[in-house]
């Protein structure tokens, strides 16, 4: 899958470049909204990530032109602002996703690959790692036959380390993902829904999906981290 | 000590000066008298015999007979003159102290929301305009500089978020490669950081009354277990209860995102700086509804900004019909919210 990019901030655009093709896509970076437009008009791609303050034709108005032109490849907004006027200003250029900055590569991805199974009805809206399943409509989950109750943050939780699998996740980002509010980074809630998560997903005898990678963060995936 | 007001002041001004002059009038026209009865005699024709003049004068009793009855007279009718100048003089301070007493209304209801308020009195005199044109001055200069203020914070914190991502994205990155413990504190710390961000955004748009409030009917029991779910498992991880108190469904007009928002500050506080078990309880009241965050405080606080006190007392002012509000006895910290209800249910 190609990805068009557009960050003038050349530093945080080859951060992004390098995590999207490490996760398997192809990447082209625009430095500016003109570029964007040249490019996306130019090339086809599966998804756009823009920037919305960038030297010329900001994100929302890059976004908002091609729309215009009848084009409907998902795209998703990064921003420094996170107003809700802003982000309501951002979903209605056509945005199908919105982003504040700062972020985390791992919560970019995860919404780039939600908003492109959103995109493609074929795709399924199970997540499947090892012989864990989730279903994303109906809000389920289940390991092998045996059906998991969980409550709407810890789901919400999995969802992230699933879409994230099999990359960690940081603190932060689940943090981000799971609340609405900012918890002080004193409080110890990622460890406490982890530690309640494992207790549902990975009871004794089962073989553990959930790991910890020290000085990263959290990981689901089926084998060893 | 309880000053007098200015409309008394004038009231008795005008009242006594009006009983002044009165009784001046009056004690000149006895004196007057008195000397007139004196000096002059009287004259008049004989009544049976047409051709004689009868001459003579007033004896002092009756001369002081006659100027006493004036004075009396005066005297009489000067007791309710005073009574009526009063009221008049009452009436007339009130009128011309009207906008005096709006301008102050008007002030009263400036607040940090709403500081491009300006003071009106049309029917103000010309000393009281000029009065009005300087308070709308010191007012514009007052907003300009908060206003400034408050931009400059918003754009600080929106401009620190682009290197906050870099940083994020550069530590995540080679956070494998570095020692784990000293890449869980940079994330920590980074985490602390962008929530700093976050909050002085907050604070700066709730305090330049940018935040767009929309009111909308909610369960307000279900609303609060849904934000106390965390606070809950934390307080347990630390050997602490949270005890938590509601009605059957309570129905409130509120903005569920502040709310919340409030009610996450003021759990993070009773978490951080209480001890022991909170007390959460909602209760229907006959206006609407009451929260209370109750816990006992540490014997020594622990260290804080304040930014997340300050940050529900901004949001408290942006809330429509919601009133919050802090208490300190023995040892107990207690903070309450209280806001108007739509549609009342049945009490449980």
């Amino acid at each position: 899958m190609r990805i068009l990019v557009a960050e003038d901030e050349a530093k945080v655009a080859a951060f992004i470049e390098r995590g999207l093709k490490e996760a398997g896509y192809a990447v082209d970076v625009a430095a500016d909204g003109d570029e964007a437009i040249w490019l996306a008009e130019n090339h086809p791609y599966d998804a756009w990530v823009f920037d919305v303050m960038m030297p010329g034709k900001d994100g929302i108005s890059v976004l908002r032109h091609l729309r215009r032109q009848g084009r409907r490849v998902p795209a998703i907004l990064l921003t420094a602002r996170t107003r809700v006027e802003d982000r309501v200003q951002g979903l209605d250029a056509g945005a199908d996703d919105y982003i504040p900055k700062p972020f985390s590569l791992s919560e970019l991805l995860a919404r780039l690959r939600a908003v492109l199974r959103r995109q493609r009805p074929s795709l399924s809206n199970h997540l499947k790692v090892g012989d864990l399943t989730l279903d994303l409509v109906a809000h389920t989950a289940r390991r092998g036959a045996r059906e998991i109750a969980l409550t709407n943050r810890e789901f919400a939780l999995l969802e992230l380390l699933m879409l994230a699998s099999p990359k960690p996740v940081s603190k932060t980002a689940i943090v981000e993902h799971v609340w609405d509010q900012n918890f002080d980074s004193g409080t110890n809630v990622v460890q406490v829904y982890i530690k309640y998560l494992r207790e549902k997903v990975d009871p004794t005898g089962e073989a553990p999906l959930i790991h910890t990678v020290r000085g990263v963060g959290y990981v689901l995936k089926g084998g060893e981290p | 000590m309880t000053r007098r007001t200015l409309q008394l002041r004038l009231t008795l001004w005008f009242a006594l000066s009006v009983l002044a002059v009165g009784l001046l009038f009056a004690g000149i026209t006895y004196f007057h008298l008195r000397h007139e009865l004196k000096v002059e005699q009287w004259e008049r024709v004989h009544p049976e015999n047409p051709d004689f003049i009868l001459h003579g004068t007033y004896s002092a009793a009756e001369i002081d007979d006659i100027a006493g009855h004036i004075l009396h007279i005066s005297l009489l009718i000067s007791l309710p003159i005073a009574g009526l100048a009063l009221l008049l003089g009452w009436y007339l301070a009130r009128k011309s102290l009207r906008p005096v007493a709006s301008i102050n209304d008007q002030l009263q209801q400036i607040e940090v929301t709403n500081l491009d308020a300006r003071i009106r009195t049309p029917d103000a005199d010309a000393e009281l305009e000029t009065i009005t044109r300087n308070i709308n001055e010191l007012l514009e200069r007052i907003e300009h500089s908060y206003r400034d203020n408050a931009e400059f914070s918003a754009r600080v914190a929106h401009e620190l978020r682009t290197p906050l991502t870099l940083m994020r994205l550069q530590l995540e990155e080679y956070s494998a490669r570095i020692e784990p413990g000293l890449s869980e504190n940079l994330q920590d710390e980074l985490q602390r950081l962008e929530g700093y961000v976050d909050q002085c955004l907050l604070i700066a748009r709730a305090e330049r009354g940018q935040m767009e409030v929309k009111l909308e009917s909610v369960d307000l029991p279900s609303l609060v277990e849904d934000v106390l779910e965390p606070f809950s498992l934390l307080a347990r991880e630390e050997g602490r209860e949270l005890h938590w108190q509601a009605p059957a469904p309570l129905q409130v007009e509120a903005a569920p995102w502040l709310l919340r928002q409030i009610l996450h500050s003021l759990l993070s506080n009773a978490l951080k700086h209480g001890k022991e078990e909170i007390s959460v309880q909602l209760k229907s009241t006959e206006n609407g509804a009451r929260l209370t965050v109750a816990n006992p405080i540490k014997d020594h606080r622990s260290g804080g900004t304040g930014i997340g006190l300050r940050i529900v007392e901004a949001l408290a002012r942006v809330h429509p019909s919601l009133r919050y509000g802090t208490s300190v006895s023995d040892g107990q910290y207690c903070a309450y919210f209280t806001l108007g209800t739509i549609d009342r249910p049945s009490d449980g």
